[in-house]
């Protein structure tokens, strides 16, 4: 179990220091002269260009400024925005609450429909019910988020007014995105978790338990459902890569003023090192996340605990 | 010939001839017809500018549907050669190709294509390449696992002792029995373009200018949602049919080849 533990711990700095590697040299050194492009457009005279570029270090050599790099960062540093100066770190900092609270709260909302969709399209008794949780989840895995969020907003918003159609503060104005955004992943979760369900249902432990006489809820319980928990979790985990998409569209519909709405921004101004920055920080959470699962999996799948 | 099938060449039919079909020029603003509701001569109504929304659906279409297919080129071609290639992979070779692609796999797709649209700016090309290019490792893993599977299986082997040269088996061996998976994946991949296209050009990523195209459309439909909701509902259906349309079809094609 321990080797098992640092072979992920390794694997996992390994993917961290390759997003930061490529993030770095993506961002630094092909766009040739951002801060040229960026002061141009103020009228800035050259003598101005080339004074922000050492006040940057842009015009050390590349390995030098790589180590700078990767030394700021290990002191908690990211870098000055392009547009104001201002430090990226100070950025996040202020937007990240918003953007945890939608995540943490969507993800909540993906689990919970996912698996009870996954649940009920294969063990509900009634026809209709599992006929109705089968659509819903390809429904879910169909449609576009951005078209959902925007659907979302005419009727719940603006027709019923039951929600605020933007902003951020309350739980009212959190309800809204994170319904948009939990229903978007859980198509894939309750796909899975159907899967599973049929797998089990047609397996030789169900039938060995059914045939020693044990009560249909316990089989259920113990013997389909509880097999299914490891891979749902897994499977829960690498939906962070959608949400963190997923946030850049929902913050943009809402006007939530979080992460992904900043990320958007610096796209569309170039703003190399906010971009860099959040890249770097969303890349690392989904390591991180992602190995925390699959140790998490290994630890309470006794199959594979076993194993080693 | 099947439903689906009709439905999708009508989809593409209508685009095709989209301007001769459209009754309004799709960029002509009209300032005493701004959010009309559908009506005979506005089919789906007008957009907060007056221009009929129908005859931007038609013309973005086109648009949305040219940038997909360039993207899905820029995914298939590389995600076809590099999944043969790691499907053929075995020992310590097949390992560290696993550990990279995986590394690659687990970055978030959207933050991919936002880091290419930062370097090459907005405009059209550059969402298609951000489009493309983050999805070429899930592509080449769906090949791999058809190519490792057709390899591992014993007719392989027989035709190799048979004395069949190695471009022999790729181009009669492999190529035959990967086709099915080739198809759902050109089908699924197809799916995701247009999807992350349309998403791309909804935050506003393809340069504007009013050119119609179906995520700026659904973004535009915002405007003046309030009175006319009904704007928003033309071009998420248009993206959703086109998408499930193409993956149903691909699906069937699986199915047909693979029997």
């Amino acid at each position: 179990m321990t080797s098992i533990l640092l072979r992920r711990g390794l694997f996992a700095i390994a993917q961290i220091w390759l997003t930061i590697t490529l993030a770095f040299f993506a961002l630094r050194l092909i766009p040739g002269d951002a801060i040229q492009a960026q002061l141009l457009g103020s009228g800035a005279g050259a003598v101005v260009v080339e004074n922000r570029r050492a006040q940057l270090g842009l015009n050390l050599p590349p390995v030098e400024q790589y180590a700078r790099f990767v030394a700021g960062l290990l002191r908690g540093e990211l870098g000055y925005s392009l547009l104001d100066g201002q430090p990226v770190v100070e950025m996040i900092a202020q937007r990240y609450p918003s953007t945890l609270s939608l995540g943490i709260s969507a993800t909540l909302v993906a689990g919970i429909v996912g698996i009870a969709l996954g649940a009920m399209a294969e063990l509900a008794p009634y026809k209709l019910a599992a006929e109705m949780a089968r659509g819903t989840i390809r429904l879910m895995q169909s449609l576009p988020i951005y078209w959902a969020g925007t659907l979302v907003i005419i009727l719940f918003a603006d027709m019923l007014n039951l929600f605020p159609p933007s902003g951020t503060g309350s739980l009212g104005h959190l309800i809204l995105p994170a319904s948009v955004l939990g229903c978007h992943v859980s198509g894939g979760i309750g796909r899975l978790v159907e899967g599973l369900m049929a797998d089990a249902r047609s397996a030789d432990y169900v039938r060995t338990a059914q045939a020693k006489g044990l009560p249909q809820r316990l089989v259920t319980l113990r013997h389909i459902l509880r097999p299914a928990v490891p891979p749902v979790i897994v499977m829960i985990a690498l939906q962070l890569n959608f949400i963190l998409g997923g946030t850049v569209v929902i913050e943009t519909l809402f006007l939530r003023p979080g992460l992904g709405k900043l990320l958007l921004d610096a796209t569309l101004q170039q703003d190399y090192p906010v971009v860099q920055g959040l890249v770097i920080l969303g890349g690392i959470t989904t390591v991180v996340v992602n190995e925390a699962a699959l140790g998490l999996r290994d630890w309470l799948d006794p199959r594979l605990r076993l194993s080693s | 010939m099947n439903r689906r099938t009709v439905v999708l060449f009508m989809l593409l039919g209508l685009l095709l001839l989209a301007p001769a079909l459209a009754p309004f020029d799709p960029m002509k603003t009209n300032p005493d017809a701004q959010l009309q509701p559908p009506s005979l001569s506005h089919l789906f109504g007008t957009d907060y500018l007056g221009r009929d929304i129908f005859s931007r659906i038609l013309h973005g279409g086109r648009r949305t549907l040219a940038l997909s297919l360039l993207a899905l080129g820029l995914t298939a071609a590389p995600g076809i050669g590099l999944g043969l290639w790691a499907g053929t992979l075995r020992g310590q070779a097949e390992r560290i190709m696993n550990g990279a692609l995986n590394v690659l796999q687990a970055f978030p797709s959207l933050l991919l294509a936002l880091v290419i649209v930062t370097l090459l700016g907005t405009g059209p090309l550059s969402i298609a390449v951000a489009t493309g290019l983050p999805l070429i490792v899930p592509f080449s893993r769906l090949i791999e696992a058809a190519t490792r599977q057709v390899l591992s299986q014993e007719f392989v082997e027989a035709t190799r002792s048979l004395g069949a040269s190695d471009l022999y088996l790729v181009r009669h061996t492999l190529f035959a029995n990967i086709q099915p998976t080739l198809w759902s994946t050109i089908g699924i991949v197809f799916g995701f373009c247009v999807l992350n296209n349309a998403a791309l050009s909804f935050l506003g990523l393809s340069g504007g200018l009013g050119v119609p195209d179906w995520g700026v459309i659904l973004a535009e439909a915002r405007f003046g949602v309030r009175s006319a909701p009904w704007g928003a509902i033309a071009p998420g259906a248009a993206i959703t049919a086109l998408v499930v349309a193409v993956q149903q079809i691909t699906a069937d094609l699986a199915e047909s080849n693979s029997r």
